[in-house]
């Protein structure tokens, strides 16, 4: 399983959930974490059609996108839909 | 035939002050409908007319009538009155803005030494309207003595309304004092927490981290900081300016009800519409702009041209992003309008408020500049200030259309 995030420096609520991301990498060490910065990596957040609201974070399961969280979230949504999918 | 003249002169001497006493007294009020202290004011003439038998009162309602208005400023004009508030009371050559006790014992003085050869002022403007229409540079009126008197008269207005409120651990404050400081303070955080430039210096300050050198950072921030409150001051004075001059003509005070309404509607919609709490992604080409200017302007050698290129960001962003927001600064403007404060007391009011506006920015610079961490306030709170802010407008927006009065706080 792997949660793709599209961020960007400039968002307070990408800032405001940056420790509960670096968190969730602690706890799970299993789910592959990727981060993608919205100005910066363009051509992979493209991939991905993220819309014009930030952050968004991707749940992929075998390939496929099994759930996706669009704006601020707490760490507590995040383990529940891991639990959910892993 | 000799001993007759005499006492013909004797008896027309002593018959002039008879006829004095016939002669009228005239006294022009200039009110607005639902301005209590016009209201006050006319109970107060209607009290003294049985006393004083030969006053005249002529009043002329400015409000709702633009040739009233236009008179009123004509008149003010011609006294080198450089406000446009009522009520305003001409008698025996003066002019008297506002109305309290000592206006009242004023008015009487004025009455008991009426100066019957003195020029009706009114009727001279009304005879010759257009030599009127731009202020009369009397000495008095732009003396800064004389508008230092002013002021004092003012304070000293406002001391005699008895609104005190005796609060728990604080003791005795005068509501009206504080009326516009939480004003300046909730409506300022509130437009503070309206996300519109935030992303601007949040990039900002992340490539500032990426600095070495703590002086140049803190120079480079704290200037776009305080540009962008030089932004924000300049338009609200501006606006204060247009609004004084208007704030009598209670179809301008309508028509900013309306936007208040529109915008506090909006305002609402945006929070019960329970979307994401998530960061808007501004037009593509906007932000990438915006972004080859704040790297550009960084990594500027001459300091003195990264200064000049983070004011000129500073302005621009802000002159953009005031329409995001303009609705609060708009709004805490004309309450200012409204109330007859001095120059003083205005400038120290919008830089209360711009404080208060830029107080989340000053957070998140600071410990930026401290910590080298970049960080951001929940989305929450904006969402929260769509709630507060959509809720302020509606009161304000509703009150400057049926009660502009409870806005009056200080008059």
């Amino acid at each position: 399983m792997k949660i793709i995030r599209i961020h960007a420096i400039w968002c307070p609520a990408c800032l405001v959930m940056q420790k509960s991301w670096n968190h969730l990498q602690e706890l799970y060490k299993n789910i592959e974490f990727i981060s993608y910065d919205y100005d910066m990596d363009e051509e992979d957040v493209q991939k991905y059609n993220p819309g014009m609201k930030l952050p968004v974070h991707i749940f992929i399961k075998d390939e496929k996108e099994v759930e996706r969280f669009i704006g601020e979230k707490k760490e507590v949504d995040f383990i529940e839909m891991i639990r959910k999918w892993q | 035939m000799k001993k007759i003249i005499p006492i013909l002169i004797l008896a027309f001497a002593l018959f002039i002050p008879n006829c004095r006493a016939e002669e009228k007294i005239d006294l022009y009020l200039f009110y607005g409908d639902g301005c209590p202290h016009c209201a006050a004011e006319k109970e107060f003439l209607d009290g003294i007319k049985s006393k004083y038998s030969n006053l005249e009162i002529h009043l002329y309602e400015t409000w709702n009538s633009t040739e009233n208005n236009k008179l009123l400023t004509r008149v003010k004009n011609a006294l080198g009155v450089q406000n446009a508030y009522v009520p305003f009371t001409v008698i025996n050559g003066k002019g008297y803005t506002g109305y309290s006790e000592n206006t009242a014992y004023q008015i009487e003085k004025q009455i008991e030494n009426y100066d019957f050869s003195k020029e009706d002022i009114v009727l001279k403007v009304i005879a010759d309207p257009t030599s009127y229409d731009v202020l009369h540079k009397k000495e008095e009126s732009t003396s800064p003595k004389v508008e230092e008197n002013r002021d004092e008269e003012k304070k000293e207005e406002r001391k005699e309304a008895d609104t005190t409120v005796v609060l728990p651990f604080i003791g005795k404050i005068d509501a009206k004092n504080f009326s516009i400081p939480i004003m300046a303070t909730v409506i300022g955080l509130v437009d503070g927490f309206n996300p519109c430039a935030m992303w601007v210096l949040l990039f900002l300050i992340s490539m500032l981290i990426g600095m070495k050198n703590r002086k140049r950072m803190w120079t480079l921030g704290l200037t776009f900081l305080i540009s962008s409150a030089i932004c924000y001051l300049l338009f609200m004075l501006s606006w204060l300016h247009v609004a004084k001059m208007v704030s009598s003509i209670s179809l301008v005070q309508k028509v900013i009800a309306i936007v208040a309404l529109m915008a506090g509607t909006i305002n609402l919609i945006r929070y019960f519409k329970k979307e994401e709490d998530a960061c808007d992604v501004v037009d593509d080409k906007k932000r990438k702009k915006i972004f080859t200017r704040i790297k550009k302007f960084t990594k500027e050698k001459n300091l003195i041209l990264a200064l000049l290129g983070i004011i000129l960001l500073a302005f621009s962003v802000n002159l953009v992003e005031l329409a995001c927001s303009a609705g609060l600064p708009l709004l805490f403007t004309q309450i200012l309008a409204m109330n007859p404060l001095t120059t003083f007391e205005y400038g120290f009011y919008i830089f209360m408020y711009i404080f208060f506006f830029l107080l989340d920015d000053i957070i998140v610079f600071s410990i930026a500049m401290f910590s080298l961490k970049v960080t951001g306030f929940s989305t929450k709170y904006s969402k929260y200030s769509h709630l507060i802010g959509g809720i302020i407008m509606l009161i304000i927006g509703i009150l400057l259309i049926f009660k502009p009065e409870i806005l009056m706080f200080n008059f």
